[in-house]
């Protein structure tokens, strides 16, 4: 919007450079400070609006198809997940976000584009897609897409071996997914493992996979590794990634299916029509290198797999057990072994080895009469997990810190085990004489003992009173109950009625020729007059018709909007008489044109009592005209 | 001629002094108010707080004085009623706001406030940020600024729409700004807050049947009175009548 505005300014300024900057600036300032003033304080609203839209209806097998989910006067509140569409695998690409103002509303919009690649021909529909935004659902329409051979649109996948059309690359590329056992424990680490085979296929970017679980949760990531690998004596190229799953719930779960994105290079010639180059180095030098290749992704999927989650045994659970599955060692230490009452002591415990300790809870002390004990400092360690605790024995005649233990499930024995560690000998020694018993607080990190402050209990009161008076004001007549007010208002809207119908009126004159000198005409006319007048007392007969004639033809000029040249007795008096002007004043006028010209092409003229006549006669057409004609 | 102007020069002079004299007796009331509340003699300071304002002219630091002075006397009523008054001419001083609120969280409440939507809360604050002085400037200040813009807009030459588009805006919120003005007065009209503890009547009669109970303190609708009466509304909707004795406009 200011960008045409600008425009607009510095056109309606033409003479002066310095004027259309100004003008510009200015524009641009006021436009800011407007827009700013309404806009800030007040926002706006629009109305939400979604459409998914396609950029082809008519595909080859060969092309992909782009997808675009747009949302108007909104926000997206996540990335919409697109349904399975039938014929298609789709492929999230990114956001867009665009925000225009026009005519000074201000839209934003919010995409999310997808990318379709076809998988077979046909005639295939995008189904209606739903988001939520801010809140409210909006629904898009479906959209019908036909998906024709990839021969026809002259495009083919660079595939060793294709020949053109559709193309089956099922054999070419897969992905299997396998576990080691059929069973395993609530919680047991059960590694999976999925493999992506790859034959004689031009593939990149190969994504991480994501695999689907009902009844088990994932770790993070996957370890890969790459190799070659003989099936059913074909030779692949094997991409393996590695993980572990946690069966969280009892009974049959299923694991994926697996998918696997990557990018497929797909061969695409180059569609323009010949030039000159082509007819000089031919269709094969050119096919070599203009021929791009144009990378399209392409989704793998396996199958799912079972597995028969078991419960724990309930028959000798400990009552200390968190959920720890697998084969641990349990490590505790305590340090110092020699302190001063109110010193700290810190517990250091380790669990390591193989299994799951997701929901697993490390050993701790307990607050009790011995010790003041602080919430232990957890962290992930390698191979398993420790944690610290600060205890500060309460009294000296403590000797040791008691024994920990931590227990958990071994699914190969199919048993409970608990490892046990401690007690630890401790001694306390009773502070020096002068010293006093501090008690410690720690901070949230448990790292650093501070000094605890005591707390601060205070009553509540009002502020006190304010020593300067500030602005004396009128408590009975504010200022702005006055007339005053009212009236100062008042004059400013009419000092703004007045300016606006004076910049018109002025706006007008500019710009209405005829108007500006139809106005203009009497008072033109009265100053000729008056030195018509003066020629007449100086008896000058020739110059006194001069300038009669001059007067008049300039005043009915000016009054009908003629040019120079236009005004002679006949155009004057058929404007007179399509103004119905009586006909003693047409005479008049008649009589005055022919008295001119027989002084100024004659040489003859009417003696000083004609000429006060003649000018008598003037100054009644004149005053007569403007009283009855406009 | 001469005669006229020399007479309105002198009766200048007189106004003037005499607004200076006037101020210069609120100052050393005020001065002498705030001695007596050190000295713990609010009783005293109350007088000289109120000589003040018996005599039309006042300040937000008074009123807040006066409100502190009736404080510590214990009568919250009275204090409430000069915190409200004071808000009104500094309305983001936050001693006073402090003060206010704590004198509020003592008085005893027998009825909830009415439940108000977020609009109507962001609009009351809106309007509360301002007092009507600045109000009643803002008014004019945005009539200038319509104004200037638009004569600029003129003197530009911007396109016939854009100008009156940008016209209507500019006045649209002018008129949004004399409407907030005017409410501003409305609110400041009709409301009063009682200085005692009584019961509200259904008549205004002694006679006549207790309806609800009135604290001291409490903020009420001022709705009309009636001799020695006044009926009021509570926050929550109740109306009865009470001996204006027992109510403050505020």
């Amino acid at each position: 919007m200011s960008a045409s505005l600008s425009g607009r300014s510095a056109k309606s300024h033409p003479k002066g450079v310095m004027l259309g900057i100004s003008a510009r600036v200015l524009n641009v300032a006021v436009l800011a400070l407007i827009s700013i003033i309404v806009f800030i304080p007040s926002g706006h609203a629009q109305d939400v609006r979604f459409e998914a839209t396609v950029d082809a209806k008519t595909i080859s097998l060969a092309e992909s198809l782009q997808l675009t989910l747009t949302v108007e006067g909104g926000k997206f509140e996540d990335a919409p997940d697109l349904p399975a569409i039938d014929g298609f695998d789709a492929r999230y690409v990114g956001p867009s976000t665009r925000v225009s103002i026009i005519n000074g509303q201000v839209s934003s919009m919010a995409s999310h584009v997808y990318v379709l690649v076809p998988r077979k021909t046909g005639k295939f529909q995008i189904p209606a897609l739903s988001v939520k935004v801010d809140g409210k659902n909006y629904t898009s329409s479906p959209i019908d897409i036909e998906v024709v051979d990839a021969a026809a649109a002259g495009q083919q996948p660079a595939l060793s071996g294709s020949g053109g059309g559709s193309v089956d690359i099922g054999d070419k590329i897969f992905v299997t997914m396998s576990v080691p056992r059929d069973e395993a424990y609530l919680n047991e680490k059960v590694p999976v493992t999925v493999k992506l085979f790859v034959s004689d296929l031009p593939i990149q970017d190969i994504q991480l996979p994501q695999l689907a679980l009902d009844g088990a949760i994932a770790d993070d990531g996957f370890e890969h590794q790459q190799y070659q690998q003989v099936v059913g004596g074909v030779q692949y190229q094997v991409v393996e990634f590695k993980t572990y799953v946690y069966p969280t719930r009892t009974g049959e779960i299923k694991l994926g299916p697996v998918k696997i994105t990557c990018g497929l290079m797909f061969e695409s010639k180059q569609r323009s029509a010949p030039n000159r180059f082509d007819e000089f180095f031919g269709d094969e030098f050119f096919n070599r290198f203009l021929n791009t290749y144009e990378k399209r992704p392409y989704t793998v999927q396996s199958g799912d797999v079972s597995l028969k989650v078991l419960p724990w045994p309930t028959e000798d659970q400990p009552a200390d057990f968190s959920g720890a599955v697998g084969q641990f060692n349990f490590e505790a230490s305590t340090g110092p072994a020699e302190v001063t009452l109110g010193d700290p002591v810190t517990l250091k415990l380790k669990v390591t080895g193989e299994g799951n300790l997701r929901n697993a809870k490390l050993p701790s002390l307990g607050n009790s009469a011995e010790f003041k004990t602080y919430d232990a400092q957890t962290k992930e360690a390698p191979g398993g997990r420790s944690s610290e605790q600060i205890v500060i024995p309460q009294s000296d005649t403590i000797t040791q810190v008691p024994a920990l233990g931590f227990s958990f499930f071994d699914p190969q024995s199919k048993s409970f085990k608990t490892v046990t560690q401690g007690p630890f000998p401790l001694k306390v020694n009773k502070p020096k004489a002068g010293e006093d018993f501090k008690m410690l607080q720690f901070s949230s990190a448990g790292q650093k003992p501070e000094e605890a402050l005591p707390e601060e209990t205070f009553g509540r009161d009002i502020i006190f009173i304010k020593d300067h008076p500030g602005a004396w004001r009128d408590l009975r007549h504010p200022w702005y109950a006055g007339w005053g007010y009212r009236v100062l208002i008042l004059l400013t809207i009419i000092a703004w009625a007045g300016l606006v119908a004076f910049f018109e009126w002025t706006h007008r004159l500019s710009s209405d020729t005829a108007l500006a000198r139809r106005l203009l005409a009497p008072k033109k006319a009265r100053r000729g007059l008056q030195d018509a007048q003066r020629l007449l007392a100086e008896s000058k007969n020739g110059e006194f018709y001069d300038l009669l004639f001059k007067t008049m033809q300039e005043y009915f000029g000016d009054k009908f909007h003629l040019s120079a040249g236009g005004i002679t007795f006949a155009n004057v008096d058929e404007r007179l008489r399509e103004r119905n002007v009586p006909a003693a004043i047409r005479e008049n006028v008649r009589v005055l044109f022919e008295d001119c010209d027989a002084v100024r092409y004659a040489g003859s003229g009417p003696g000083e009592g004609r000429m006060e006549t003649e000018l008598k006669r003037l100054q009644e057409t004149i005053d007569h005209l403007e009283r009855n004609v406009r | 001629m001469i005669g006229k102007v020399l007479f309105v020069a002198l009766a200048s002079c007189l106004v003037v002094g005499s607004a200076r004299a006037q101020e210069g007796l609120a100052l050393s009331n005020f001065v002498k108010g705030n001695s007596a509340y050190q000295e713990g003699h609010y009783d005293e300071a109350i007088q000289y707080y109120e000589a003040i304002l018996r005599e039309g002219s006042g300040s937000g630091a008074v009123l807040y004085n006066l409100g502190n002075s009736y404080f510590k006397k214990k009568m919250l009523g009275k204090a409430v009623l000069n915190y409200e008054r004071a808000r009104r001419l500094i309305p983001r001083d936050s001693d006073l706001e402090s003060n206010y609120h704590y004198a509020l969280s003592l008085i005893k409440k027998f009825s909830d406030p009415p439940q108000k939507g977020e609009l109507q809360r962001a609009w009351e604050n809106w309007l509360d940020y301002f007092s009507a002085d600045e109000w009643a400037w803002g008014a004019y200040v945005w009539l200038l600024l319509t104004v200037v813009l638009h004569l600029l807009t003129l003197w530009l030459k911007w396109p016939a729409n854009s100008r009156r588009a940008a016209a209507g805006v500019l006045i649209a919120v002018w008129l949004l700004h004399v409407f907030a003005f005017m409410q501003k007065l409305s609110d400041e009209e009709g409301y009063a807050v009682a200085v005692g503890e009584t019961k509200a009547l259904f008549e205004p009669r002694e006679e006549s049947t207790a309806h609800f109970d009135l604290v001291e303190g409490g903020r009420v609708e001022l709705l009309k009175t009636e001799g020695d009466w006044a009926k009021v509304r509570r926050p929550d909707g109740k109306m009865g009548w009470v001996r204006r004795e027992f109510v403050e406009k505020i």
